[in-house]
Parts: C-alpha cells; structure tokens; sequence
C-alpha cells in the first residue's frame, strides 16, 4: 500500500489517496467510487502528496436523511407542540385578564357619603351612591334625586356628583316649589331629607 | 388588547344638547357649570356641565339627568331630535 494513502474505513469501505492528485480530483474520485451519494472527506494539508486521513462515504443518503428528518420531528414535534400550547395557554391568560378587569371596571360599586367637607354643608343622614363604569368613563349617581356626574376616575366621579348636589341642593332651595317640575320637586324634596346647608 | 373608548356624550355634545333645550345657566359650581331646563315657566330638568378645556371630556350622566336613554340626548345634541320632541317624551314620562 502506498505509503502517502492512509486506509480509513468507513461503512466498511476503503480509500486510497494517489499521488499528485488534487483536492477537488480526491473528491470527484470519492464521488465516482462511493457510487451516488454524499462522500465525507478530510484532507491532511501537511503531507505532500496529500494523504486522506479520514473518509467516509453515505451510499444510502436517502434513507438516512429520511431517518435524519424522523429523528428531528421526533424530537421537534413534541417541543413545537408545546409551545404552540403554551402559547395558546399565554393567550389564554390575557384574555382572562382583560375580561377580569373589564369586569372589575364594570362592576358597580356602592360608596357612602356622610360628609361634604369642606363645602358648607351637612349630612343630615348617610347614603350610597353607586359608582360605575361606562365607556370609557366613570359615573356617579344618587338615585332617588336622579342626580349623576361623570369623572375620569371613580374618585372624581364622587367629587363631582358631590358638586352636582349641592350646586342643586342651592338652585332648588331658591326656588319656589310652584316652578319646579316634578323632576326637580323631587330632586329638592330628596335632597332636603339628607343634606342641609350649614348655619 | 384593550378596547378604544370615548364617552358618547362628550362636552362639546353636552353643550349642543343645552342649547338645543334653550337651558338657562343657573349657577357656577367649583366643577361644573349648572344649567336648567324651563318649559312653560317650570324647571323640568337640570344638569352639569363639567368645566375643562377637553371637548371630549365624557358627559353621559346627562341622558338620566334629562330623562332621556343616551340615543336620545346624542339625537338631540346632533339636531334630528326638536325641543319640542324632548318635551313630549318626558311629558309622556311625566317629568313635567
């Protein structure tokens, strides 16, 4: 055996490098031997006439790669599956949360009111007024005086119905009852059952 | 994914609405500007508007507040619903 070709065996077969032979020959040569398929080769640089130190040749190249792309699905699938599952489940997740807050926000929520401070007026006696969510805004209400106010937030809402009752607790009481409608006569008879002016 | 909303009755619609139901401004609240509505010589109805600056500060406490439903008041503020319209629903309601 030529002492510049070293034997490799691979998949039981033999390689022999022959002199003065190019790279790109080697490979052809690989090729043309090793039948149809995919030929492996590595080249020592060092030697001259290049020696191959390591060949292998893939006769069967479309059955490995079918075992290739079965091993990779195998291996893939499960992990793809899960995270289009997790994925799923994240999606899931916020939606839930969205619903939750819109529900949180459209629930309604009863606030008492038992002072007007620092406004100049009394709580004859406690009551509730109901705040809720509606479009993109809260509102206020005291029922029994059909009287609401809108804020940007629950807090200002409460603020500004407080302000809404007071300032018509004021116009209703200047009024003479004779001019006032049944809406209005019964805004100030309600009002007048829980808040008085001070002093 | 949060839904884009606005208030159906903004301020500049509020103010329409008032106009619209020719109403009187009765006072000046620290918060809102207080105006009533008179039909043959009662009031029938009042409501605030809220003072600021944004024209699409939100304002659909008005509808209860002149017993109407929301299509109604947004109807009224953009003209297909008269005054006089507004006034036969709440007699109907007997608001008046």
């Amino acid at each position: 055996m030529d002492k510049h070709a070293i034997q490799t065996v691979c998949f039981g077969e033999k390689v022999e490098l022959r002199k003065h032979e190019s790279e790109t020959e080697l490979y052809s040569r690989l090729k043309e031997e090793h039948g149809f398929g995919w030929v492996h080769a590595e080249i020592c640089p060092a030697e001259s006439p290049r020696v191959v130190i390591k060949a292998r040749s893939v006769r069967d190249w479309d059955r490995k790669f079918s075992m290739l792309i079965d091993t990779y699905i195998a291996e893939s699938v499960p992990k793809w599956q899960e995270a289009v599952r997790l994925e799923a489940l994240q999606k899931d997740i916020a939606d839930l949360k969205g619903r939750c807050e819109l529900l949180e926000r459209l629930s309604p929520i009863l606030v008492p009111i038992e002072t007007f401070a620092p406004e100049p007026y009394e709580v004859i006696k406690p009551f509730h007024v109901v705040v809720r969510f509606q479009d993109s805004e809260y509102i206020a209400s005291f029922f029994d005086a059909n009287l609401s106010a809108s804020g940007d937030t629950q807090m200002e809402a409460i603020v500004n119905l407080k302000d809404i009752i007071t300032a018509t607790f004021d116009i209703l009481t200047n009024e003479n009852e004779k001019k006032l409608g049944s809406g209005p006569l019964q805004q100030k008879k309600v009002l007048g059952e829980f808040i008085c002016a001070k002093g | 994914m949060r839904r884009v909303e606005m208030a159906v009755i903004t301020k500049e619609l509020a103010g329409e609405i008032a106009r619209k139901l020719k109403a009187k401004l009765r006072k000046q609240s620290r918060r809102h500007d207080i105006f009533a509505v008179y039909h043959e010589g009662k009031m029938v109805a009042q409501f605030g508007i809220r003072r600021g600056s944004k024209k699409n500060l939100g304002h659909d406490h008005i509808p209860e507040q002149i017993f109407v439903g929301t299509r109604d008041a947004r109807l009224l503020g953009q003209c297909p619903l008269k005054r006089e319209d507004w006034v036969k629903i709440i007699t109907e309601k007997g608001k008046v």
